[in-house]
């Protein structure tokens, strides 16, 4: 008898922890700030904490988070690498890139403010030729984790697929949000488009709520089914051809 | 009787008890790093903490169209800090296979650092002060302004307050 009411006591500490670290991690994110002036031409839309929160979750639970590289393509404003800082990722070895100025400045204003030491970087992640790094191919990748939540390509098509694709190039294990409506074509063009070398698994739905942002918004805010992929390479030595092919 | 108390309602008291007494002690997770309500002032004029490492550097490349390498970018710096940060050799050790040693090098020539062996051999990768020096040079020296210059093209990428612009110029993307 004892010795289950101190079973079903210590599961209920176990979920109670993880309900205060997510609650934590939620709470510290809304510190985080949006765009000033989100543009439309780079779908910028501010991950809501209460999702970025769930994501790296799911993110640490594949053990791809804590001591880990991570870059954030397409970063905006911090808000997953902020995260992921808090989830103990390697700051000084994570880097954010975005192409916009105005959100990495309010990028930096975040990291400021929350005291984090990430490395940023503006680049366009879109060109052929726009990600400036060098290839780590002897050790590893140069990043051992990519989380990110790339324009859904509503403006732009093909944009998230590219994404994916840009970021496979640079680590082995890419996390990724892309809308559900989109998921078997995601999933059937060889797991974005990189052929059999790639494996892809959608590993949790989410809702992503998006307040009226832009002008032709017409309702208060709408909720969108969103699928947290995994891409992970299969064998890194066909990384040449995943990313070329 | 006025007051009845079941055996079953006892042992309820006893695990409502029990659970306040769990959430009076916080479950063992780690402290929070930064206090959510921190005061510490939001300073936007004084960037401390985005800054270019020279691991960074050592990362980056001219992508320029028909550049061939591109490797390793000169860098001129204008303003450059030192902040020390904790030294860990292990950490250090493990991130050795990733740095291109003779970019970091050159790297730290041209910021006027200390001066490194051309090779890096078995025996610098135990010695505590020299990886004390490396960890010096990847991680404590930021460039905050300055700029990246392509080794085959000249083309200038500049670093403004601790951020390099790698955006291409139209007629640079291939």
């Amino acid at each position: 008898m004892t010795c289950f009411i101190r079973y079903i006591l210590l599961q209920v500490a176990g979920l109670r922890s993880q309900g205060m670290k997510l609650r934590h991690l939620e709470s510290f994110l809304s510190q985080v700030d949006g765009f000033e002036a989100p543009k439309w031409g780079l779908e910028q839309y501010l991950t809501p904490p209460h999702l970025a929160a769930r994501v790296l979750h799911c993110v640490a639970s594949y053990d791809d988070l804590e001591g880990c590289a991570v870059a954030d393509l397409g970063c905006g404003t911090g808000m997953l690498l902020a995260g992921a800082a808090l989830m103990d990722c390697d700051e000084t070895l994570s880097v954010g890139v975005d192409a916009d100025p105005d959100a990495l400045s309010t990028a930096r204003g975040n990291l400021d403010k929350l005291e984090l030491n990430f490395s940023l970087l503006q680049a366009d992640i879109v060109v052929n030729n726009g990600l400036p790094f060098r290839r780590v191919i002897s050790e590893g990748s140069n990043f051992d984790t990519v989380i990110m939540n790339p324009p859904f390509g509503t403006k732009n098509q093909g944009v998230d697929m590219l994404f994916v694709r840009r970021a496979l190039a640079f680590a082995p294990i890419v996390y990724s949000l892309h809308k559900t409506s989109t998921r078997d074509f995601l999933m059937g063009c060889g797991a974005a488009g990189c052929g059999k070398h790639v494996q892809a698994e959608v590993i949790a739905n989410m809702q992503f709520e998006i307040p009226a942002t832009y002008s032709f918004h017409k309702q208060k805010s709408v909720n969108i089914d969103v699928d947290l992929f995994r891409f992970s390479r299969r064998n890194s030595e066909d990384m040449e051809e995943a990313i070329t092919g | 009787m006025k007051n009845p108390i079941s055996q079953g309602k006892v042992v309820l008291m006893l695990l409502v008890g029990c659970l306040e007494i769990f959430s009076l002690i916080p479950p063992c997770s780690r402290p929070p790093r930064i206090p959510l309500n921190s005061t510490k002032k939001y300073h936007q004029h004084a960037p401390t903490t985005v800054v270019m490492r020279l691991i960074t550097h050592n990362m980056l490349k001219s992508n320029v169209k028909g550049v061939i390498n591109g490797f390793p970018l000169r860098i001129e710096a204008e303003k450059v800090e030192v902040k020390e940060t904790e030294f860990n050799s292990e950490f250090v050790q493990n991130l050795l296979p990733k740095v291109d040693w003779p970019a970091l090098r050159g790297a730290s020539k041209e910021l006027g650092m200390d001066e490194l062996p051309e090779e890096m051999d078995e025996a610098n990768k135990t010695d505590d002060s020299f990886l004390q020096l490396v960890h010096k040079l990847l991680l404590d020296v930021h460039v905050l302004e300055g700029s990246l210059v392509c080794p085959e093209t000249g083309r200038r990428f500049p670093i403004n307050n601790g951020i390099p612009n790698m955006l291409l110029h139209e007629d640079e993307v291939a």
